[in-house]
């Protein structure tokens, strides 16, 4: 395989050495561009308590191009669709390559705590967050018991 | 006093001889031509360098008006014709010419600025050209061989006098028939084709305070007038009675194609060294300013280094952020970069170090740099030269990097540095 970007190599130090609270990234044995990330549910939202798996990608022009992540674990989010894709501005037309790896999952980490039904992915989440977000909410928090929370 | 022995002698001998031996001469000051970041692209070389440091003489060699008369052929006169006469000569018609001697004067040291190679003049001084411009060839220079010369009274230094004008080989000095020139009651005076324009800054040029005086013009017998309607033009301006042809700190000198800055002894003492400069580099590397996108070191360089591209910094002009070599961002038709880290679009330049010291009003951090050349220097420093008007073309001005003589750009002419500091 060719030779790791010194970037890479860094960022990864970097996240051994000093993790983000809350946050949990460790590049794959195999393959140095992708990375086994869980997330936890922040505080006083209706993920707390539950540990979320994403994978995390570093294409082969990155930093130039935003990395590719995605929830695995399931999670009931209007900004997060079944397949676990994420719509977040700094993943799309906002990515600078100033951002990192670890300024990304704090975004994500931050969505979880604010989502914004106004810029769905999952529609028919996002249209009940809108119409009845105490029942939006109650759902998310089942969703994080049964699919994020080890029994 | 000894008379010199021949008019071979050169002046400069007593410069260029002084080694380490010599006990060290009183320093009256020193002219930096601006546009140029220590030294000359190709190197200082004996006279020819980007600045020249004014040394009290072991003799005095200054000269003082004696007597002047009329003669009918100035070619053929007396004072003309000796090679170690100092005269100046204003032809006034086809038959008629006012000749003045000068004599030898024990008070004063001259010193002479021009274009010309020859033996008279200490600083040989050629066209700037602005930017990277710096290897073309230069078309018709428009600075005299003989531009001016300075005067320094050799008890008071303080005391150093420009005159339009210098000396040549045979100690002569010619205003021909179509140069400006007038008669009062007493004196002929004179201006020189294209003029010798002095500017003394209002206020100390040491501390950054001062503001852009207005600019003069100085004549040949050393007055001191308002600006010509175009720089050559054949009417003189109006006499300035309450300002003089003494040089102050800060005075800024154009001749025609290059601008020189006087910086006394004394404001030379209040400003800072070419080693103070190097360790405000040190200092600035040594807090490890990072490249955001390469999360890499990047070194300000104490001279342009070309090769070494991964470390060299780089300024956003538009928002003053400061990163390492990448692509991202690049706008394909107008070559114009976001920033990664703000997102806005503009410009990018080189980042370096403005390392002529003279050009300083204070010391300091260089936390500022001129747009759109990347020159870094102390805040107050760039926000002076972005306020000094250099002439330009027959009438123009305009202000410009003293590092490197790039006219500047945005609406300030300069942006402040964002560092990433200590990211490691």
């Amino acid at each position: 395989m060719s030779s790791l970007p010194r970037r890479i190599i860094k960022e990864t130090q970097r996240l051994m050495q000093e993790p983000v609270p809350g946050i949990n990234a460790i590049p794959d044995e195999n393959n140095a561009r992708y990375f086994h990330v869980i997330v936890t549910g922040p505080n006083d939202s209706p993920f707390e308590g539950g540990v979320f798996k994403l994978e995390l990608f570093l294409p082969e022009d990155y930093p130039m191009s935003a990395p590719k992540v995605r929830f695995i674990t399931k999670i009931y989010h209007p900004n997060i669709d079944r397949l676990g894709r994420i719509c977040l501005d700094v993943l799309k037309d906002k990515w600078s390559p100033a951002l990192q790896i670890r300024t990304i999952l704090l975004s994500i980490q931050a969505l979880l705590s604010a989502p914004n039904p106004d810029d769905p992915l999952a529609n028919d989440v996002a249209e009940l967050w809108k119409v009845n977000e105490a029942e939006a909410i109650r759902n998310a928090r089942e969703w994080t018991q049964k699919y994020a929370v080890e029994d | 006093m000894v008379k010199r022995t021949d008019g071979t002698e050169s002046p400069i001998l007593a410069e260029d001889g002084g080694d380490g031996h010599d006990k060290p001469r009183l320093r009256y000051g020193e002219l930096v031509i601006l546009g140029y970041n220590g030294y000359l692209p190709q190197g200082d070389r004996g006279r020819r360098r980007s600045k020249f440091v004014l040394h009290k003489r072991t003799e005095a060699s200054g000269v003082k008006r004696s007597k002047h008369y009329i003669v009918q052929s100035p070619q053929t006169s007396k004072a003309i014709l000796d090679a170690n006469q100092h005269s100046i000569s204003y032809t006034l018609s086809r038959n008629q010419a006012v000749i003045v001697e000068y004599k030898e004067d024990t008070e004063t040291d001259m010193f002479q600025v021009g274009r010309s190679s020859e033996s008279p003049i200490d600083f040989v001084v050629m066209d700037t050209l602005p930017g990277d411009k710096k290897d073309a060839k230069v078309m018709q220079s428009t600075i005299s061989r003989f531009a001016c010369r300075i005067l320094v009274n050799r008890c008071e230094p303080a005391k150093a006098r420009i005159f339009a004008a210098g000396f040549d080989s045979s100690r002569n000095i010619f205003l021909g028939e179509k140069a400006t020139k007038w008669q009062d009651n007493v004196e002929i005076d004179g201006l020189t084709t294209n003029g010798v324009l002095i500017m003394h800054p209002k206020g100390s040029f040491c501390g950054g305070n001062a503001k852009c005086g207005l600019w003069r013009e100085c004549s040949v017998g050393g007055d001191v007038f308002s600006l010509r309607e175009s720089r050559s033009a054949q009417q003189k301006g109006q006499p300035i009675y309450d300002e003089c042809n003494i040089l102050q700190d800060g005075t800024l000198i154009d001749l025609c194609g290059a601008t020189l800055l006087w910086r006394s002894a004394e404001g030379l003492q209040h400003s800072p060294t070419k080693h103070d400069l190097e360790k405000l580099i040190d200092a600035i590397n040594a807090g490890r300013p990072q490249c955001p996108v390469g999360l890499n070191t990047l070194v300000i360089p104490r001279k342009v280094n070309i090769g070494d591209q991964v470390n060299q910094p780089y300024v956003y002009l538009n928002c003053g952020h400061v990163q390492g070599h990448h692509d991202w961002g690049q706008d394909e038709n107008t070559g114009a970069r976001r920033c990664p880290m703000c997102l806005e679009l503009g410009p990018v330049v080189t980042l370096c170090m403005g390392l002529e010291p003279a050009f300083y009003v204070d010391v300091g951090a260089p936390t500022y740099a001129f747009n759109p050349c990347g020159h870094m220097a102390t805040e107050k420093t760039v926000k002076y030269w972005a306020n000094v008007e250099i002439p330009h073309g027959t009438n123009g001005f305009q202000a410009v990097c003293p590092f490197c003589a790039t006219p500047l750009d945005g609406a300030t002419g300069y942006i402040k540095l964002i560092f990433q500091d200590n990211l490691d």
